[in-house]
């Protein structure tokens, strides 16, 4: 039976190669297209390393400062009558917000707020804003810096090339080691060339090499470098003053996902506690993030964080339904047209007997094979673009990968694809009177 | 004729309907792209207002322990050295954190003394600044040393803020309240802070005088074909000035260009996913077309036979089609036009209307290539062959 149905399909596939062109092409188009996407959403906000704990995680980047007092405001209504512009004021008390700050969070806040929460079993104070110019054997190299705590290396799980992290006793005693990415590795020491316990010159400071990574997507925030230093080499002015806001940023590790909500609500409550020295302020508002809501935050900016994440995947789960949704119309179209092709063969196989679930399911199938045939395309297409891409560097720093759960998801679009758009068609063929469908044989 | 073809659409409605609901998504589709890439053509087109080739920026930080009365000196000292450079043509300097294209930003909100509300981002350059960045002055003057006896600080603002607070009246001499009160010496044409696709803000620039403690970067324009090498004798020049502070370099051009690089690759890329979406609804209608085609041989046999001429078989099908295409860019337009009616999304009045008109064209003519060799297959068909077939 099995075998009946495939050899039927491939010569159905056969008969008019135009139009199993313009199937293919819509199917192995657009599931290239969603595999890509999905690669570059998996590769940006995924769970993988070095944010394998993603789930757990919970940022603190945004630290801010407000001084708000009761003040008149005026409103002007301007209204034109005869010509003449007239103006009417009215005024109200209401808050009037003067200053506003926002930054990170200073070592005094870290150590004296920050560091004594209760909730996470781990966390890490960082400060990723660091770019040094390096001149070697008259090249310029641009070297992003991120400077970490010992912990650090225990919340992301870098992948280490050669050597390993440095560790909290080295960061205290103010030692200089650092940890390079492979990009600045190759840059500096040359292509593959080993290079831990090698010295670099950065900003005429001698570095000791303690460990390489792999290469990290510019994208991914708080972990992309290429050189990771101690944090106590920061300038010693971050450590003596007694500001709130400051360069570093925290990242906090709950024990499950679910108990990150416990570290937020923590966090916020330290907003009434916090003793500002600084006169000019009065308010202080913290927002702990989850990655998620952190990169849904720089792309669809809105005050209220969990807001913008909503909106983001309200946003792309549009987006892609209205993208399969076109396709998937034009099959049917396609498909519904075509019947009359096979009226004669429909009528042949109902008058000796066949059910109008046998010609369904017969006809599901062949739909079913012509779009995996189309998705298998589609991925075809969709490795060579992700190769092309890399190679380009279009997108700086990022590798695309293509791993197993993008191919099942592949698999998937196009087996709900198939089932989707043949249903339809199938539906009505399987109605259609033997009569009629006899009568209607062509020379 | 038209209500003769309307009644054929109606017969066929079932097979219509779906037609007219991929026209209807597709339309969609186009218009939500088109507003996003006329939105963003259209601030690309504005002009930057100022030059970015050749120009190097030094960014600049304090050693911690530095003498803050010591800075205005290794400041001077600074562009004395730049100077005697024949590479460098000029040097000035901007506060880092108010930089245009530099990342931070500074904004302020206040009232006028006649009760107009305005918010404007904040700059602090110095008098070599203009000429640098070739800003155009469209009124008054920029900064010079005549400046320090003046009653009020000075202050430059763009034309975007001079329309807004003083549309009809003299902007030179007003005074707004910067922090302290300031007056207007000058009023600049464009200075598009974020960049090309960036939309142009409201922009105050104050004077930095050299003895300012807050961080500053260092513009320099460089000859022409200077090498990139020379960054290097830059940056050592610079650190024997001054020895402990952190001079990093980058170049103003290629920071605009990564800017606009930014835009350009989802705009490039949206465009090309929904070219091969519409791609796909043409080749589909085209599949679909012909096939109708074959099955209404009869029909197009009996209307030649009734006196039809060619022409009149080929205006059927296009207009059929076309009716079809504008029954589904109205069920389009009815759902569009709710998202900026509902403020669901705000949007420029004038994008969206050439978006609606783009798409419409470009389904438009899609519809017509699409049919062109469908209708004339059906307009050579002969009344004896498809009458005899039936």
């Amino acid at each position: 039976m099995f075998k009946n149905y495939l050899k039927m399909a491939w010569k159905v596939l056969n008969r008019r190669k135009f139009f199993t062109f313009i199937s293919l092409f819509g199917i192995s188009i657009t599931l290239m297209i969603l595999i890509l996407a999905t690669s570059l959403l998996e590769n940006n906000l995924g769970k993988n390393k070095p944010v394998s704990q993603l789930d757990r995680m919970v940022f603190l980047s945004e630290v801010t400062l407000k001084k708000v007092d009761k003040d008149t405001v005026w409103t002007i209504d301007t209204s034109t009558l005869d010509g003449i512009i007239h103006y009417d004021s009215s005024f109200a008390i209401a808050e009037n917000n003067s200053w506003t700050s926002q930054s990170s969070a200073s070592y005094y806040m870290v150590e004296h707020y920050l560091r004594k929460l209760k909730s996470p079993v781990k966390m890490s104070m960082f400060c990723a804003e660091a770019a040094f110019d390096v001149f070697y054997q008259g090249r310029k190299i641009v070297l992003q810096g991120n400077y970490t705590d010992g912990e650090y290396w225990e919340i992301f799980d870098f992948e280490f090339l050669e050597g390993k992290p440095y560790t909290q006793t080295q960061v205290d005693n103010q030692e200089q080691v650092v940890v390079i990415s492979e990009q600045a590795r190759d840059e500096y020491f040359g292509k593959d060339q080993p290079a831990v316990g090698m010295e670099m010159v950065v900003e005429s400071r001698h570095y000791k090499v303690a460990g390489v990574i792999k290469g990290v997507a510019r994208f991914k925030y708080f972990v992309a470098a290429d050189i990771f230093i101690p944090y106590t080499l920061f300038q010693a002015s971050a450590f003596t003053n007694q500001e709130i806001l400051g360069p570093f940023k925290m990242v906090f590790l709950s024990e499950k996902p679910q108990q990150r909500a416990e570290i937020s609500s923590e966090i916020k409550s330290l907003e009434n506690k916090i003793v500002l020295s600084n006169t000019d302020y009065n308010i202080v508002r913290l927002d702990p993030m989850t990655y998620l809501e952190h990169a849904s935050r720089l792309i669809f900016w809105r005050e209220n964080q969990s807001e913008g994440l909503r909106i983001m995947i309200l946003f792309i789960s549009g987006v892609i339904l209205l993208f399969i949704l076109v396709p998937t119309l034009n099959l049917i179209n396609l498909n519904i047209s075509r019947i009359m092709e096979r009226s004669s063969e429909i009528g042949v196989r109902k008058a000796f007997g066949a059910t109008r679930y046998h010609l369904m399911y017969q006809f599901i199938f062949e739909n079913i094979l012509l779009t995996l045939l189309g998705g298998a395309l589609g991925l075809i297409m969709a490795m060579i673009m992700i190769k092309i891409l890399n190679d380009s560097k279009i997108i700086p720093h990022a590798e695309l990968t293509f791993n197993i759960r993008v191919f099942i998801y592949a698999l998937m679009v196009s087996l709900t694809f198939g089932i989707i758009s043949g249903f339809l068609p199938a539906l009505k063929m399987s109605k259609m009177k033997i009569v009629d469908a006899i009568k209607n044989i062509k020379i | 004729m038209i209500t003769h073809i309307f009644k054929l659409i109606w017969n066929k409605k079932e097979a219509n309907l779906l037609i007219i609901l991929e026209i209807f998504l597709a339309f969609f589709i186009l218009c939500a792209v088109l507003v996003f890439v006329i939105h963003n053509l259209q601030k690309y087109n504005e002009p930057l207002g100022y030059e970015t080739k050749n120009i190097w920026v030094a960014n600049m930080n304090w050693a911690p322990d530095t003498d803050s009365s010591s800075i205005g000196d290794t400041k001077t000292r600074i562009l004395q050295e730049i100077a005697t450079m024949p590479e460098v043509e000029q040097a000035s300097y901007c506060m880092s954190a108010t930089m245009p294209l530099g990342g931070g930003v500074w904004t302020m909100s206040d009232r006028t003394e006649s009760g107009l509300e305005y918010l404007t981002h904040y700059m602090e350059a110095d008098e070599n600044f203009a000429e640098l960045l070739g800003l155009e002055l469209v009124e008054g003057r920029w900064f010079d040393k005549s400046d320090e006896q003046a009653k009020y600080p000075p202050i430059i603002i763009n034309q975007k803020l001079r329309d807004q607070l003083f549309k009809d009246t003299v902007a030179l001499g007003q005074i707004l309240k910067i922090s302290d009160e300031r007056s207007i010496i000058g009023v600049i044409k464009h200075l598009k802070y974020y960049g090309e696709f960036g939309e142009e803000p409201n922009i105050t620039i104050i004077d930095l005088p050299i003895h300012s403690t807050r961080e500053p970067v260092l513009l320099m324009k460089i000859r022409p074909k200077t090498e990139a090498a020379f960054e290097e004798e830059i940056n050592r020049t610079l650190q024997q000035v001054a020895k402990d502070w952190k001079f990093t370099i980058f170049n103003l051009d290629s920071r605009r260009q990564s800017r606009s690089h930014n835009t350009w690759v989802p705009l490039i890329a949206l465009l090309s996913v929904s070219a091969f979406l519409i791609l796909n609804v043409a080749l589909g209608l085209f599949g679909v077309l012909w096939q109708n085609i074959q099955k209404r041989r009869g029909e197009i046999g009996l209307r030649q036979a009734m006196g039809a001429t060619r022409m009149n078989i080929y205006a059927q099908f296009i207009i059929e089609m076309l009716m079809v295409t504008t029954l589904g860019i109205l069920l389009g337009l009815l759902f569009t036009i709710q998202l900026p009616l509902l403020k669901v999304i705000n949007i420029d009045h004038q994008v969206f209307m050439l978006a609606l008109l783009f798409s419409a064209l470009i389904i438009y003519g899609l519809v017509i290539l699409c049919s062109i060799y469908p209708s004339h297959q059906a307009s050579i068909i002969q009344p004896a062959v498809a009458l005899h077939e039936e």
